[in-house]
This record gives C-alpha cells, sequence and structure tokens, in this order.
C-alpha cells in the first residue's frame, strides 16, 4: 500500500509504502527500506523499533494521525491528496488566511498593481496584527473582502493574476 | 484622589483573569484557606481555574471586551458572591486604575498598588518623567514631535502599552509613518488610549528586571531580578534568576534604584520595575509593571516567597516582617513560556489539545491553563503553560528544564517546545550570552523530518484503518495476519 504525505513546512512529498512481513511491517520511505515493529507504550503512546535499534515514543491524536508527537517533537502530516486544493490556490496566487481572524485594513482593491511583498491587507488575530503581503507581483484579481469582516484559517484572502 | 484603603482580613477573593494566571491564584487562596471566586466568558467555562476555584460566575461571551474588561459585570459577580477582595492578575484589568478604584469604592479590597501609583506608571510618558525627577536613570526618548532628536533607529511605543503590543521598530524616517498608525491602532484596541512615544533603540540591550515588595508602613525590599531577555515579537520566551550579567555590585545598585522608584510613587504591593542593561552594564529604567509578572515563579523558586501569599497579606495591611539583608537568592530557577504558536513563524495556532502530558520531577514547576480536550481559540493570548526548572546551580537548572521540555507532549496544537528547546539547547544561551536580539541572531530553524516521522505516521494510518473489534481481541484470538497481532504488549 503507497501513500503519499506532505509535512507542514516542508514542501516535498514524501512516498511510503508498507507491506506486512512476519514481525512487523516493512516500511520504504521514498526508497530508503525499513524494518519496523510497533508495541503498546505508557500514557496512550506506541513505541516504534526501526530495524531493532532504539525505539521511538509515538502519540497520535484521537482525531486521527494528522497530527503526531515523535520522540517529544510535533509534526502536522497531511495526506498528499487532501491538500492539493489548498496548494493550487497558493500556486495561482492567492493568499490564505494563517489563522482565524478579522481583516482590520484594506491595502488594495481589485484591478491594482501590485509588487512582492507588498502589504495588501492587515489581519488581526488573538490580540495581534499580522501583515498579509503579495507572495509575487501582478494584479490584484479578486479581493472580496470588507474591514471588520472575521474570516477562517485557510481561507481565501486575495488572488493575484 | 486614592479612596481609603480597607486592611480588614480578606477571606474571598474574586480571581479577575483566566488562564494559567487565575489557576495560580486559586491554588494559593487554597493553600492559605481562603474562599475563591472565579469569572468566566463562554469559552472558558470548562477551563481548569472553573473547576477549582469556590465559586464561579459567566460574565459574558469570549470576546475579553464583553467578559474579562467589563468592569460591571466583574464587580457585579463579586458583589453578587461576597466576595471581599479581587486579585486583578496580569494583564485585563490588573493595570487599570479605574477598575482598582471601582473595587474600593465598592467596599472590596483590591490586591494591587494603590491607584494612584497605578496612574503614574500606567502611562508610560508620565512613569518616565517621574523617574527622571526620582533620579532613576531612563532611555533617552520623548513625544513623536521630537523625532528628530531622538534619532533612529528607534521604538514606536503605546503610551498605555505592555507586553509589546503595539511597539515598533523604526529604521528611517520613511517608515515612521506607517509604524505610528499601526501602533496607534493597536494600542487603541488593545488598551483604549491611542497615545504614542518614541524612544532610542538601544542595540542588542539586555531585559533586566527587579522584583519589588513594598508593605503599607513603608518598608520597601527588592527581591532581586529576573533576566528576561530572549524574547520574540519583543514578548518574553525564556526567564531566569538570577542573571548571569548582574554582578553583585550591579544587583546592589538596580536592586536601589527600584525600591527608590517604588518610594517615589508611593508603592504598595507587589510590582516590578524593568531595565534596559546595555553592554557596558549601565541600566535605564523601562517601565514598571504595577501587578503580578508571569515570571514571577523564578523569584519564587529562588527567594522561597509566594508573592500571591505576600500581596495578600500587603493588601490586608500587614507588615512585611522581613529586611533587605533577610533576602537571599537561592540557587537557579529559570521559566520557557509555552506558546501554541508556529516556532519559525509565531503565528499564533488554534485547535484542541487531544493529548497532554506534562513533565515531573526534581526541580520542576508547572503552571499551566490547560487540559488535554482544551480548545485554544483565538480570543485570547496564546500562552498555554509555563514550565519552570530550579538547580542548585544554572547548568543544573539547565540540564533539567532541557530534561522537562523533552517531556512535554503536546499532540493537536502547535507549541513552541521546538524553539524553546533551540534556545536551551544553544551554547551561547549556555555561556549566559543573551540580549534581546538572541532569536533574530540565532534563529529556530525547522530540521528536516526524520524517515522515523513518516513510518511512524503510515503505521498508524495502517492500524487505523484496522476493523475495530479487532482492537480487543487478545493474541492467541486474533486473525493471524491483523496487523494488531503486531502491537506486541497490547493491554485492554
Amino acid at each position: 500500500m503507497i501513500r503519499r504525505f506532505e509535512c507542514e513546512g516542508f514542501d516535498s512529498l514524501v512516498e511510503v509504502a508498507v507491506e506486512s512481513v512476519d514481525d512487523g511491517w516493512e516500511v520504504s520511505v521514498d526508497g530508503r527500506v525499513y524494518r519496523a515493529t510497533l508495541t503498546r507504550g505508557p500514557q496512550g503512546s506506541m513505541v516504534l523499533q526501526v530495524d531493532g535499534a532504539g525505539s521511538h515514543v509515538v502519540y497520535t491524536a484521537p482525531s486521527g494521525p494528522q497530527h503526531l508527537v515523535v520522540d517529544g517533537r510535533a509534526y502536522r502530516i497531511a495526506d498528499a491528496a487532501a491538500k492539493r486544493t489548498r496548494r493550487a490556490v497558493h500556486d495561482s496566487g492567492g493568499l490564505v488566511a494563517p489563522m482565524p481572524g478579522t481583516v482590520l485594513e484594506l491595502r488594495v482593491a481589485e484591478g491594482d498593481k501590485v509588487t512582492q511583498g507588498q502589504v495588501l491587507l492587515v489581519v488581526e488575530a488573538m490580540k495581534m496584527e499580522h501583515a498579509i503581503k503579495a507572495s509575487r507581483a501582478g494584479t490584484v484579481s479578486r479581493l472580496a473582502l470588507v474591514e471588520g469582516q472575521r474570516v477562517g484559517a485557510g481561507e481565501v484572502l486575495v488572488e493575484i493574476a | 484622589m486614592t479612596p481609603t484603603m480597607r486592611t480588614e482580613a480578606v477571606t474571598k477573593v474574586l480571581v479577575a483573569n483566566r488562564g494559567e494566571i487565575a489557576l495560580r491564584i486559586v491554588r494559593t487562596l487554597r493553600e492559605l484557606g481562603l474562599e475563591s471566586v472565579a469569572v468566566y466568558s463562554e469559552a472558558d467555562a470548562g477551563a481548569p481555574y472553573v473547576a477549582l476555584a469556590t465559586q464561579a460566575v459567566c460574565v459574558g461571551p469570549p470576546a475579553v471586551s464583553e467578559s474579562y474588561l467589563n468592569i460591571d459585570t466583574i464587580l457585579a459577580a463579586a458583589l453578587q458572591t461576597g466576595a471581599d477582595a479581587v486579585h486583578p492578575g496580569y494583564g485585563l484589568l490588573s493595570e487599570n486604575p479605574v477598575f482598582a478604584e471601582a473595587v474600593v469604592k465598592a467596599g472590596m479590597t483590591w490586591i494591587g498598588p494603590p491607584t494612584d501609583a497605578m496612574n503614574t506608571m500606567a502611562s508610560k510618558t508620565h512613569a518616565r518623567a517621574a523617574m527622571t525627577k526620582a533620579g532613576v536613570p531612563v532611555v533617552p526618548g520623548g513625544p513623536v514631535e521630537e523625532a528628530n532628536s531622538i534619532g533612529f533607529p528607534m521604538l514606536v511605543k503605546a503610551s498605555a502599552g505592555g507586553g509589546g503590543k503595539g511597539m515598533r521598530r523604526v529604521n528611517s524616517a520613511d517608515e515612521l509613518p506607517d509604524a505610528l498608525a499601526a501602533c496607534r491602532r493597536e494600542a487603541a484596541k488593545a488598551f483604549g488610549d491611542d497615545t504614542v512615544y518614541l524612544e532610542r533603540f538601544i542595540e542588542r540591550p539586555r531585559h533586566v528586571e527587579i522584583q519589588v515588595l513594598a508593605d503599607a508602613h513603608g518598608t520597601v525590599v527588592h527581591l532581586f531580578e529576573r533576566e528576561c531577555s530572549v524574547q520574540r515579537r519583543h514578548q518574553k520566551v525564556v526567564e531566569e534568576s538570577p542573571s548571569v550579567a548582574v554582578s553583585d555590585s550591579l544587583r546592589a545598585q538596580m536592586g536601589d534604584t527600584a525600591v527608590a522608584a517604588a518610594q517615589s510613587v508611593g508603592y504598595v504591593g507587589a510590582g516590578t520595575v524593568e531595565f534596559l542593561v546595555d553592554s557596558e552594564g549601565e541600566f535605564y529604567f523601562l517601565e514598571m509593571n504595577t501587578r503580578l509578572q508571569v515570571e514571577h515563579p523564578v523569584t519564587e523558586m529562588v527567594v522561597g516567597l509566594d508573592l500571591v501569599a505576600e500581596q495578600i497579606r500587603i493588601a490586608q495591611g500587614e507588615k512585611l516582617g522581613y529586611v533587605q539583608g533577610d533576602l537571599r537568592q537561592r540557587g537557579h530557577a529559570i521559566e520557557c513560556r509555552i506558546y501554541a504558536e508556529d516556532p519559525v513563524s509565531f503565528l499564533p495556532q488554534t485547535g484542541v489539545i487531544q493529548a497532554l502530558i506534562v513533565p515531573e520531577g526534581p526541580g520542576i514547576r508547572h503552571d499551566s491553563g490547560i487540559c488535554s480536550g482544551w480548545e485554544v481559540g483565538v480570543h485570547y493570548d496564546p500562552l498555554l503553560a509555563k514550565l519552570c526548572a530550579w538547580g542548585p546551580t544554572r547548568s543544573m537548572a539547565i540540564a533539567r528544564l532541557r530534561r522537562a521540555l523533552d517531556d512535554y507532549i503536546v499532540v493537536g496544537v502547535q507549541t513552541n517546545l521546538d524553539l524553546l528547546r533551540h534556545v536551551i539547547d544553544h551554547p551561547e544561551f549556555a555561556a549566559g550570552d543573551t540580549t534581546t536580539a538572541f532569536l533574530e541572531e540565532y534563529p529556530y530553524e525547522r530540521p528536516p523530518v526524520p524517515d522515523v516521522v513518516f513510518i511512524a505516521r503510515a503505521l498508524m494510518d495502517v492500524v487505523e484503518s484496522e476493523p475495530k473489534g479487532d482492537a480487543t481481541h487478545t493474541d492467541h484470538q486474533a486473525d493471524a495476519h491483523s496487523p494488531w497481532k503486531r502491537l506486541r504488549g497490547w493491554r485492554l
């Protein structure tokens, strides 16, 4: 079974294949092959042994394994298929809200020419102001917002053509 | 004019705050055998501090302006529950003289300083004038009109500000208009006052503050320093006491200056005098926080006092009962602030904490307002918890803290734990070479993801996609081909 994953904060896709073998699993990560076993650890954890060398403590969220903590470090690893839509939006010059918040100030309007790095709008979230800047130069092709409007995380704020 | 302060014994305290600090105050109230009243917004109904207080009153919807900042509602809650004192914590209404005065007028004890001292220190511009008069050195600066004489780089600051909110660095004259507008807007929103002022930007300073305690009988002592140089977005991330950079003579000098600053405004209660210390060891008054500070635990661990208990004793009119010579710094304490935020971009994160495992062990203190199942929302500051370590030496405190950070597990919400590990691991931190530019000079970079993480992720998928019934089978009952069989040691 082959799965493609994407770790938040990183661009590349990682291909993982899992095969059940006698004493555990054979797992290949971008072609690198490992033998792995999984046992139950304390406090809801799993203990992962890779190639018999050292163990790694793994915690996952009850809601699903997208959120996981391995050796104390937290990762968000999405199924690549589920993330494709959001990436497409970003590639087309769209800018998404980094978190839920309120639109404080609009600095541009549809049809405006913008330069890379120019502040397009200011969003307030968690009592701080965050400037949303143009990821590249172009023309604002869509801006369907008004000042004071609440926006959700991942919502497309501006599109630049 | 300050109304006469009540000096009767406190029996029931309304805690006008939320999160970790509300819980921390409730804990001391319980230890002192006093009753507590929690106030909470609709978003905080399930918070640990609400459950642990003697009584709790809902004061409105999630937005702070409609709940925790609503003076009338909070006063009504105090009167309705028969509270005879109010502890404001930090942030929110803690430095609001109007609230303090209303509490006193309603016949309750304000666990905080007199409103005159609050008024002076609440305005950074008034505070600077008062300190200059008292002979306390201040950072060169002044009103916006004096921009040219102050020189660049400079900081635009909110006069009513604190916690880095509204603060902007300005490198040249053409950046000034934007910074002024943004600072005024943020200040108006956060503090209801859009007055701003300018200050010379001191390159690579250390942030060192002195904790003071003053009783109503004229005794003022300091509880030594806290070094809070490691900051991001002008907000503290790691704090410690003592400071590596403070010699015995500098400590005595800064301590005396802080005591003089407190005395000059007739201060009573617990307060903090913040200083910038430049590379030459010169120090400048920044501001005085007329409240309990977020990072007060490091002082408690080193000095051996409970600052909330001291605040209550002082508010009841008791004498401190000790003098400067009775106080000692014992060992070393370091605090890490655990925020729900991306460790690289510092953007606040939201979500549900699906699993939470908190470190234990010798010298470890954990102050938090969260629990497993807690939803981190958009309405409040992203501070989740404070993790402190004490050790007989700085290197032992670092070792304990580092170990505890590794044991700290938060699943479901991105935190800055990796950034904290990066700071504590850094050789410059170990050397004590910390300035407010630390994270700009030594930024955290996301390390590559080891293959084991993808192995774990993929295996969890495989395990989760198994029919549920299999999980209840014991090994010999299970289908020989089920991956569950390979979960050796599975206990149910």
